[in-house]
């Protein structure tokens, strides 16, 4: 991997994994760390790393120091946290439904809670997002399926209290 | 028909998660149309895909990383750098031990010949030295001719003629050219001082002494430049005898003190290969 391409990997895979990590923790700076060493780790190994494999390789990275940080911060209520810091810019125009939807999104687990995003976000394949989190094709889809129908009793749950 | 009442969820999300086939997407839109029943429950799980939302890391620039040297450098130039490093220690390094024979070799030839030298200089010197001894003889006499040329007319006392000499020299020699007058009067003066009487003699040497005096002061402040030549013109007479510092080896001509420098060097290198032997 050469400069030039490692700086249009910045350019093309910077916002993915930053949106990938900030939806999952919630906190912007740590999120920006999060990317800024998993940038630093792709340039580290950049020899060994194939160009077309680096937004896997940058996501993997991002998703393992993810999970280190949830461990070290311990916290039980940063789905609260969420909501407060990404709530008035990205949500206020947003449905109901959709505020309805991220809500139930934070309630999931950090490894469901990653399923989700890497599948809608990034369009990830089972096999990818398994190489990824490091588990098996059939438990992605396993595990992404418990969170979709989760997902989808909290959506009905609502849509009844409101009729 | 693959999808049915008991696995239409699983073929619904995999449906929505894009994860079957073009075939397989085909029946499980052929299953809603055939189950119009069913088509609220694919709903209600579509809507748990998460609409698409731009995040965007700011100041990404900062992760940028600036192009360097070694990625825009041609690799032939590096490899010509390389390759030049190379041949130069391979250099340094040779050890070709025939060298330090014939050097060895040299130096031994340097010292028979030096030996050989000696003593043949040695003999030569001897010879030589007689010949210097006849020359300044010679030097000498002609010195004490010329002198006496001078001085004839004066009678002088011996003790005296030493002094008076090298003060007539000193004078009339770089003298003569510019000012003529000068062995006139001192002639004059010397004719004057011509009784046998030492007094009298003495009062002459000191009237020539003042004289002269007088007269090289006077042409110092006339003719600057001969002043300052003055001292000059006197060493010569001086350095015959050094001039003939030569030693003579068979037909050649030798300064005696270069010798002596290329000598010791040759002792110093020596001395130098003797201690290489040792260590």
């Amino acid at each position: 991997m050469t400069t030039s391409e490692f700086n249009e990997s910045v350019k093309e895979y910077a916002d993915g994994v930053y949106r990938f990590i900030v939806k999952n923790i919630g906190e912007a700076e740590d999120a920006r760390d999060i990317v800024q060493t998993a940038f630093e780790k792709l340039w580290i190994h950049r020899d060994t790393v194939n160009p077309q494999k680096a937004k896997s390789y940058l996501f993997t990275v991002a998703y393992h120091q993810m999970i280190d940080h949830i461990r070290k911060a311990k916290k039980t209520n940063f789905t609260d946290e969420f909501n407060i810091q990404e709530g008035p810019t990205t949500y206020q125009k947003d449905t109901e439904l959709k505020q309805v939807l991220f809500s139930a999104i934070n309630e999931l687990s950090p490894i469901q809670k990653s399923l989700v995003l890497l599948k809608d976000y990034e369009g990830y394949s089972y096999q990818e997002i398994g190489e990824i989190m490091e588990l098996s094709e059939s438990q992605v889809k396993v595990y992404l399926h418990r969170a979709r129908l989760v997902l989808k009793n909290k959506l009905i749950h609502f849509q009844k209290s409101v009729a | 028909m693959k999808v049915n009442t008991l696995n239409y969820e699983s073929y619904f999300l995999l449906y929505i998660d894009n994860e079957l086939s073009a075939e397989d997407r085909a029946s499980v839109e052929f299953f809603l149309h055939e189950n119009p029943n069913y088509r609220e429950v694919f709903e209600n799980l579509q809507s748990t895909v998460l609409p698409r939302e731009e995040i965007i890391f700011e100041h990404k620039e900062l992760l940028f990383r600036l192009e360097q040297m070694e990625a825009t450098a041609p690799l032939d130039l590096k490899e010509r750098l390389q390759r030049k490093e190379a041949t130069i220690v391979k250099r340094n390094f040779t050890y070709q031990p025939w060298l330090r024979y014939s050097a060895m070799a040299a130096c031994l030839l340097l010292v028979l010949g030096y030996g050989w030298y000696n003593t043949n200089a040695v003999k030569q010197n001897n010879l030589n030295n007689s010949l210097i001894a006849n020359k300044e003889n010679v030097a000498v006499n002609k010195n004490t001719a010329y002198n006496k040329e001078r001085i004839e007319p004066t009678i002088v006392p011996s003790s005296k003629r030493a002094t008076l000499p090298v003060l007539l020299a000193s004078t009339n020699v770089p003298t003569d050219s510019k000012i003529t007058s000068l062995p006139q009067e001192i002639e004059l003066a010397n004719k004057k001082s011509s009784t046998p009487e030492i007094i009298q003699a003495s009062n002459a040497i000191e009237l020539v002494k003042e004289k002269t005096m007088a007269m090289v002061a006077s042409a110092s402040t006339i003719m600057e430049p001969n002043a300052i030549s003055l001292p000059s013109d006197n060493y010569n007479e001086v350095n015959t005898i050094e001039q003939d510092r030569t030693i003579y080896i068979a037909n050649l001509e030798i300064d005696a003190e270069k010798f002596r420098g290329i000598s010791r060097r040759i002792n110093a290198l020596l001395k130098i290969t003797k201690t290489d032997k040792e260590k």
